[in-house]
């Protein structure tokens, strides 16, 4: 028979263990990185004097688009957060401005380097878009998004890393 | 007394002369008063517990998902068939419908259970996404590369972002998603 001390004990320990214990769904299982770009055939700094140019070879992917065939492309803003196992997060490309929002949680896990993920795009405090692409670990998938200064906004989303 | 009668006596669904009866029959055998104070806790329990309906998530992609695919069975079911004779499947006509729609049902369920914790290699074929825009309005088009894989969805109908945004400044006017709060609360340690 246990003596009803010890009972306690190992209950208050085992109460104190699950209030300390962490949500599983907070484990982080990658990183998943948004950049926002302008693209026009016009006067590139019509977007602002300070952004950064692309490199040639995504310069050469967006062409290689006919939707997304511009002259120019911008980095406006990018940001970078965790994908989470069990909950969604969010983007904001265009800090400190929250127009642009991307959301994303994983879904199912395909391979090594692989997942589908459920992105939404949200403009001015609206959902426009769901989608459940198949993304792969390094690879770029474009939202061409909305039109802006004589331009496009072309959101690039990608996974960085799985853990 | 009868199963049925019993089940609607636990309910308290008894027609005056059904209760008749079961008084009766009660009166008989008090065991089957413990019998169906019992069920009745067990019940009050199960109710505590489990919600009456469960909203899946994401509810409005999940119902567009499921009406894209009734459409798609519907015109593979109304195009016409080459050659002269009939298939067998075709006399079950729409019959095929809605167990399309439950097999949808049940599969998005099932992942989303299953979710991060089972690899998917089924999947792992080429397959473009799925696209849902809440608003008429708007519309997208999925691009895929020479792999097949999605290179870029195409939105369209967005409204311009006005010239006069800069995306230096914040925006105090936009209103941000409760889900963008909620999540900014839990995700911070």
């Amino acid at each position: 028979m246990i003596p009803s001390f010890h009972r306690f004990f190992g209950l208050a320990l085992l109460c104190l263990g699950l209030a300390h214990a962490k949500d599983p769904g907070l484990e982080q299982i990658g990183s998943f990185g948004v950049q926002l770009i302008y693209a026009t055939d016009g006067d590139v700094s019509a977007a602002g004097e300070q952004n950064k140019e692309l490199d040639k070879g995504q310069i050469e992917e967006l062409q290689n688009l006919k939707d997304l065939k511009f002259s120019h492309y911008r980095i406006l803003g990018r940001d970078e957060k965790a994908i989470l196992r069990g909950y969604e997060n969010w983007a904001t490309p265009l800090k400190p401005s929250k127009e642009i929002l991307i959301n994303f949680e994983p879904r199912q896990k395909i391979d090594e380097n692989r997942y589908q993920m459920l992105l939404e795009y949200w403009q001015g405090g609206r959902k426009i878009l769901t989608t459940d692409p198949i993304l792969t670990k390094g690879k770029s998938l474009y939202l061409r998004g909305p039109k802006w200064r004589k331009g496009r906004l072309i959101l690039e989303v990608k996974i960085l890393e799985l853990i | 007394m009868t199963e049925e009668l019993f089940c609607k006596w636990v309910d308290d669904c008894l027609t005056p002369e059904e209760q008749l009866v079961v008084d009766a029959a009660a009166k008989d055998d008090p065991s089957l008063l413990e019998e169906m104070a019992s069920i009745r806790e067990l019940n009050t329990q199960v109710k505590a517990e489990f919600p009456a309906s469960i909203e899946p998530p994401y509810p409005d992609f999940f119902n567009t998902q499921v009406m894209n695919r009734i459409r798609d069975e519907e015109k593979k079911i109304s195009a016409p068939v080459s050659s002269g004779k009939n298939p067998w499947w075709s006399k079950i006509g729409f019959g095929w419908v809605p167990a399309s729609a439950l097999a949808v049902v049940l599969a998005f369920f099932a992942g989303s259970r299953m979710n991060h914790f089972t690899d998917g290699p089924e999947l792992a074929q080429k397959i473009l996404p799925s696209v849902y825009t809440p608003e008429e309005k708007h519309g997208a088009r999925v691009i895929a590369d020479s792999q097949g894989d999605v290179a870029a969805i195409v939105m369209e109908g967005l409204d311009a972002i006005g010239d006069e945004v800069d995306f230096a400044e914040a925006n105090a006017s936009v209103a941000l998603p409760e889900r963008y709060l909620l999540s900014l609360q839990r995700n911070t340690p």
